[in-house]
């Protein structure tokens, strides 16, 4: 067998919840490489690893699989590769990883890879968790059914984890393949598997049966073939549903009393851990009562012990800055590395801790096995929107940031309630938009307090995240109507043990999500940075000039001192630079929605990301850039409109723009990876354009009813 | 069926999720959250 990187391919395979992933990362440490299976958005996890022996191999870790006869589009991903063998990730040799636990229905899987021919190690996990429930293994009979090796571990202990690299040096020295099958075909299957062999020129009768018996979708055979294979079908009347049925059943019967004989239980006594927490947890009342106390406690850590970080990352930034401000000569690509690229890469790592942290506790709530029950538990209110409890998720992390929200819909089989998910989840009010909340809420509401405790300003916060949470439901309600559904919804999901997490697999997790927000983001943001520093930077020759000579005119007349002179050289050389032009250019669009071309300007370089509104602000009002929010604030609340003394900033235009940056797409780096999951510009287009539409609209609405 | 769920397994349903629509089933040992339909399917491959 050929592979792309010509090491013997060992996939990971096995059920979800087998703590298959775990063992994987385990095994792996650091050496992961994420990328996509072939033409599908499901992530391939490999590592190139050496065995004991100095033999080189290849590990995938493969998406967690119940049987042969798949139900989503990951447990077809898997079908797809392991029964055609020139698949570049065809496995020559299995590690299966099974629930000590769950051994009855993990091994379905097991028995059915074993008859594809599949050189195979088993794993029996979370021994453990066996060990303390009272379960006795006895390995050796299961080890004389299946004609492998078996072997014991737990992640968690650690315990059996050095036995696995040298059982696979043994199996694919030997090349251990099982040399009966474990499941007797039935006549009629033995037909039609014989018919599909001899046409496909394989000699695995069982690989014949599942191909004839996935016909319909599987992605490698040719139409001929495909065609053939359907008339065998028809010839013999071969009913695939009533004959997975009887295989099923067939190989629980056989494999069942083995079970039995390997794993000795103790009676249980009673109600375990697990039902006690669920008791409360999934309660009808106390359910969403924790869940949302659980989310406020979430949101509260990722502000308060972010703070800190970040505020080390804006001013290592601004030192940074200043530091190649003084040691350079001043030129354009000075300015580029300060003002273009620096600027940039300090708008995406000062997200990191935030993201981070987020991260953390949402792994830790995965690991747990809590969310799985925040999906059922909010499964028929997300249906009524079109999406799925597994959108729960996305829309969660979307409070952070929509990044991870909408990489995190991947697990939703069905197309119409993931495209749902990924175009509403950016409407939830991101940590990206605080900065801006911040500025203007002032102008909105004043700062008091209600009975002495509850301060109106934060009053007004919620409200904006109450306002992106009904933009959700009015748009989801929309899509639900227009898009059209290829395939059937269902939710059937293990709601697993509660377990306390695998703190090395959650830093992995952790880690490998930062690192991909940093480098898939923040290439865009960078980019995007790059050219609004040149739009900013340049104009018309003539009338950058003449701005120069302007300001220092009035400098003079004004007897400013130095830094006054250079915040309002640059303030003028913003006007009339290029960005400056399209501001000016769009001001007739947004003028009934009460904001002039400065606003104008700040919306255009909002889109790099929205907290770049507040530095487009301090340099618009020449305040410098190191100023704070309040000084930031002053000027706004001084600026009047040219030739009347109404106030640019009041109550009607901040809270149209607060409304405007509540909904509007200002993200690039969203668009991008929205693009990215759904194999087309289109969808970031339609989302671009729907909730810009809601933007002007809200906007539009608030400004003349309070005006 | 492939979750394990076969005849004459113990199939208990412990509660309804708190706004409707899904239920929590208790099959052997193993806890799972399943829709009106889903819990329906089982029923009729209970019988085969």
């Amino acid at each position: 067998m050929t592979h792309k990187t010509g090491l013997p391919v060992v996939a990971v395979l096995g059920n979800p919840n087998s703590g298959k992933s775990s063992l994987f990362n385990y095994l792996t440490g650091m050496r992961q490489d994420v990328s996509n299976f072939p033409g599908v958005t499901v992530d391939k996890k490999n590592a190139s690893m050496v065995l004991p022996s100095g033999k080189s191999i290849q590990i995938i870790d493969f998406p967690g699989t119940y049987s042969v006869f798949p139900n989503s589009a990951e447990e077809k991903l898997v079908i797809n590769t392991i029964t055609n063998p020139s698949d570049p990730n065809f496995p020559d040799a299995v590690l299966y990883v099974a629930d000590v636990t769950q051994l009855d229905r993990h091994l379905l899987f097991a028995t059915q890879i074993r008859d594809l021919g599949f050189p195979m190690v088993l794993i029996l996990n979370m021994v453990d968790i066996a060990e303390t429930s009272g379960i006795k293994i006895n390995q050796e009979v299961l080890e004389n059914y299946l004609g492998c090796k078996v072997i014991l571990t737990s992640v968690r202990t650690e315990k059996g984890m050095n036995e696995i690299m040298p059982a696979l040096d043994i199996m694919l020295a030997n090349n251990m393949r099982p040399d009966h099958t474990l499941y007797q075909l039935s006549d009629k299957e033995n037909t039609v598997a014989a018919a599909v062999a001899a046409m496909l020129e394989t000699t695995n009768l069982y690989r014949a049966k599942l191909i004839a018996h996935h016909i319909e979708w599987l992605n490698y055979l040719s139409p001929t073939q495909k065609e053939g294979i359907i008339k065998i079908n028809k010839a013999e009347d071969f009913n695939d549903i009533r004959y997975q049925v009887l295989e099923t059943m067939n190989r629980f019967g056989h494999h069942s009393p083995i079970v039995n004989k390997t794993t000795a239980k103790c009676p249980t006594s009673g109600k375990t851990w697990t039902d006690k927490i669920d008791n409360w947890i999934t309660h009808k009342i106390w359910g969403p009562i924790i869940f949302f106390t659980i989310m406020l406690i979430v949101f509260q850590s990722i502000y308060s012990w972010a703070e800190l970080p970040m505020e080390w990352i804006e001013k290592g930034f601004a030192m940074a800055g200043s530091f190649l401000n003084d040691h350079l000569q001043d030129s354009w690509w000075s300015d580029l590395l300060i003002n273009g690229v620096l600027a940039g890469l300090g708008g995406v790592l000062v997200f990191v801790p935030q993201i981070t942290i987020l991260f953390l506790l949402i792994a830790l709530l995965e690991e747990s096995g809590y969310m799985s029950r925040v999906v059922y538990m909010f499964d028929s209110i997300m249906q009524h929107l079109g999406m799925n409890g597994r959108s729960m998720v996305s829309l969660i992390s979307s409070g952070a940031c929509a990044i991870p929200a909408i990489m995190a819909t991947r697990t939703i089989s069905n197309q119409k309630e993931r495209l749902i998910t990924i175009l509403v989840s950016p409407l939830i009010s991101c940590s990206a938009r605080l900065p801006v909340y911040a500025v203007l809420i002032g102008f909105v509401v004043p700062d008091v307090k209600i009975w002495n405790v509850i301060n109106l300003q934060g009053l007004a916060f919620m409200g904006l995240y109450l306002l992106g949470i009904i933009g959700v439901i009015v748009s989801s309600l929309f899509f639900k109507k227009i898009l059209k559904s290829e395939s059937t919804s269902y939710l059937m999901i293990e709601l697993p043990n509660y377990k306390p997490p695998i703190w090395k697999n959650v830093f992995l997790l952790v880690k490998e999500k930062v690192l991909s927000f940093i480098i898939g983001a923040g290439k865009i943001i960078l980019l995007i940075s790059m050219i609004l520093w040149f739009l900013a930077s340049y104009g018309p020759r003539e009338k950058m000039q003449q701005s120069v000579v302007s300001a220092e005119k009035y400098s003079i007349e004004n007897g400013l001192n130095d830094d006054e002179k250079s915040h309002l050289i640059a303030s003028y050389k913003l006007e009339s630079s290029y960005i400056g032009h399209l501001g000016k250019f769009i001001e007739p669009a947004i003028k009934p929605l009460g904001f002039d071309w400065k606003i104008g300007i700040a919306l255009l370089t909002s889109f790099a990301a929205r907290e770049v509104f507040v530095g487009t602000m301090a340099t618009i009002y020449s305040v410098g850039n190191d100023s704070d929010e309040m000084t930031i604030r002053q000027k706004m609340a001084a600026e009047m409109r040219p030739g009347t003394n109404i106030k640019i900033y009041n109550p009607a235009s901040a809270l149209s723009l607060l409304v405007f940056y509540v909904f509007a797409m200002q993200c690039m780096s969203t668009l991008a990876i929205t693009r990215k999951e759904t194999n087309t510009w289109k969808w970031s287009i339609v989302q671009f354009s729907y909730m810009g539409i809601l933007a002007y609209l809200g906007a539009f609405t608030v400004y003349h009813l309070l005006s | 069926m492939n979750l394990g769920i076969m005849p004459k397994t113990k199939v208990t349903m412990v509660r309804k999720s708190p706004f409707g629509g899904a239920f929590y089933i208790k099959i052997d040992n193993i806890q799972m959250a399943m829709r009106e339909s889903e819990a329906n399917t089982i029923f009729i491959q209970d019988i085969v």
